[in-house]
Parts: structure tokens; C-alpha cells; sequence
């Protein structure tokens, strides 16, 4: 399927997505980190997240592939029009609210990813967030979002986190935090 | 994350990257130096003065 070239846009795109909120390890002051769900890839303070300049999907990922799928080059810069690879991010805030609700739920089972955490002083150690993220570069717009070349945070909602992580992402990425009640 | 099938390809050249800039750093100030008082005579006080004859 060859891609439709759409238009070039001056401004970046506004679009939903669930992160991992994570305590960075012996940090002093406290820094949380928002982390990609599916890959925990950081997103680094101040600066773009970047998509992987080449797909990193191996032929034996391509090949777990549906059929149609599998004649994706590899590698390929990213994001490819025909893969999954890319910054991943929904057009509607009711879609990413339920892909919180799904991995939440799924974090019951899988406690050691999704369940926020907090340590024996109380500090949380993990939870979760949703929010915006502008998305430029190259995108591939689908029918329910987007898969971008780049991508930095827009806004958050903390959830199960609480004011001290709201504090500290607002700190470090400088963008507007809130806590969620969950 | 379903964010179903691939429509079409953008590009998004923005003017200027959304992401915010560094914070900038600012030297601690310096301290302003309190100026030494100097090693002078007491000031005595001002004479009246002197009535002149008529």
C-alpha cells in the first residue's frame, strides 16, 4: 500500500498518550522519569524523544508479523508507513483513557509493571500517567492516531502519584503536571 | 496501543521545537562589599563661630 503524501504542517501535533512514571534510582534531589509502556524507553528532560533513526524490528520480529505485513524492509527509518515503529499516540482522549484502563487493570496481574508503587517512606516509586505530547517530523497519521519521528510532553496527569512527583516532573520537564485521583 | 490502520504521511516542520529551553543559570550573587569605615580622627564637633568684635 503506498502511502498517501499528506500536507506539511508548521505546527506540531497535539495527541494522547499513557506513560510509566518511574523514581529514578539514587537520585538526590527525587527525579521521576516518564518511560514508554510497551518499551520503557525514557524520555529525556528538556529535549526531544527521538523514534530509533532505523527500525530495530529483526526479520524474526517481522516475521510474527501479520502476512501483509511481513515484506517491510529492515531496516527502514522510522517512522515506516507500513510498520508499527514510531512514537506511538492517540488522536482522542477517550482512547489513551482506555488504554490507562486496560494496562491498569492488566497491572493486577502483572504487578511488577503498571501497579503504582510507593517504598517504605511513602516516596512513589512507580505509577502511571496520561496526557499530550506534541508530535513533528515525520508522522504517520492512522485512523484512531499517530506515529511520529519526534515527540516531547506536552501536558500530564499523574495518576496514583502525588504532589511530590507532580513537582519534580514539572521541575525537570518543564511542562504543566497535575495529579490525577484515581 | 490500537491506534488503527495508516492513512497518509505527514511532515511537521515546526518553526521552532516545542520542547522548553534549558533553564538558564544564573552565578550566585556576588556579596556587595560594606565599605570600611575610614581610620580617621573622631570628627569633633563643629566649632561656633567666633564673635567678632564690633
Amino acid at each position: 500500500m503506498a502511502p498517501e503524501e499528506g500536507p506539511v504542517f508548521t505546527e506540531p501535533i497535539i495527541a494522547w498518550r499513557v506513560w510509566r512514571v518511574v523514581l529514578k534510582q539514587d537520585s538526590d534531589p527525587l527525579v521521576w522519569e516518564l518511560q514508554s509502556v510497551s518499551r520503557s524507553d525514557v524520555w529525556p528532560f528538556r529535549i526531544r524523544f527521538e523514534a530509533y533513526g532505523d527500525c530495530r524490528f529483526t526479520p524474526k520480529m517481522i516475521a510474527t508479523l501479520p502476512m501483509a505485513m511481513r515484506n517491510i524492509p529492515v531496516p527502514h527509518p522510522a517512522p515506516g508507513f507500513e510498520c508499527f515503529c514510531g512514537i506511538h499516540a492517540y488522536a482522542k482522549a477517550e482512547d489513551a483513557s482506555t488504554y490507562l484502563d486496560f494496562i491498569s487493570v492488566r497491572g493486577k496481574k502483572f504487578a511488577d509493571l503498571y501497579t503504582p508503587v510507593r517504598r517504605d517512606d511513602g516516596i512513589v516509586e512507580r505509577c502511571l500517567a496520561l496526557g499530550r505530547a506534541s508530535l513533528w517530523g515525520t508522522v504517520i497519521e492512522h485512523t484512531g492516531g499517530y506515529r511520529a519521528q519526534y515527540a516531547y510532553p506536552y501536558d500530564i496527569a499523574v495518576h496514583g502519584g502525588d504532589r511530590h512527583v507532580c513537582d519534580a516532573l514539572m521541575r525537570d520537564y518543564q511542562v504543566d503536571v497535575r495529579v490525577q485521583k484515581i | 496501543m490500537e491506534i488503527g490502520t495508516p492513512k497518509r504521511r505527514i511532515v511537521v516542520r515546526p518553526n521552532f521545537e516545542p520542547v522548553p529551553t534549558p533553564l538558564p543559570v544564573f552565578p550566585s550573587p556576588a556579596k556587595v562589599p560594606v565599605p570600611a569605615k575610614p581610620a580617621t580622627a573622631p570628627v569633633e564637633a563643629p566649632k561656633p563661630p567666633e564673635k567678632v568684635p564690633a
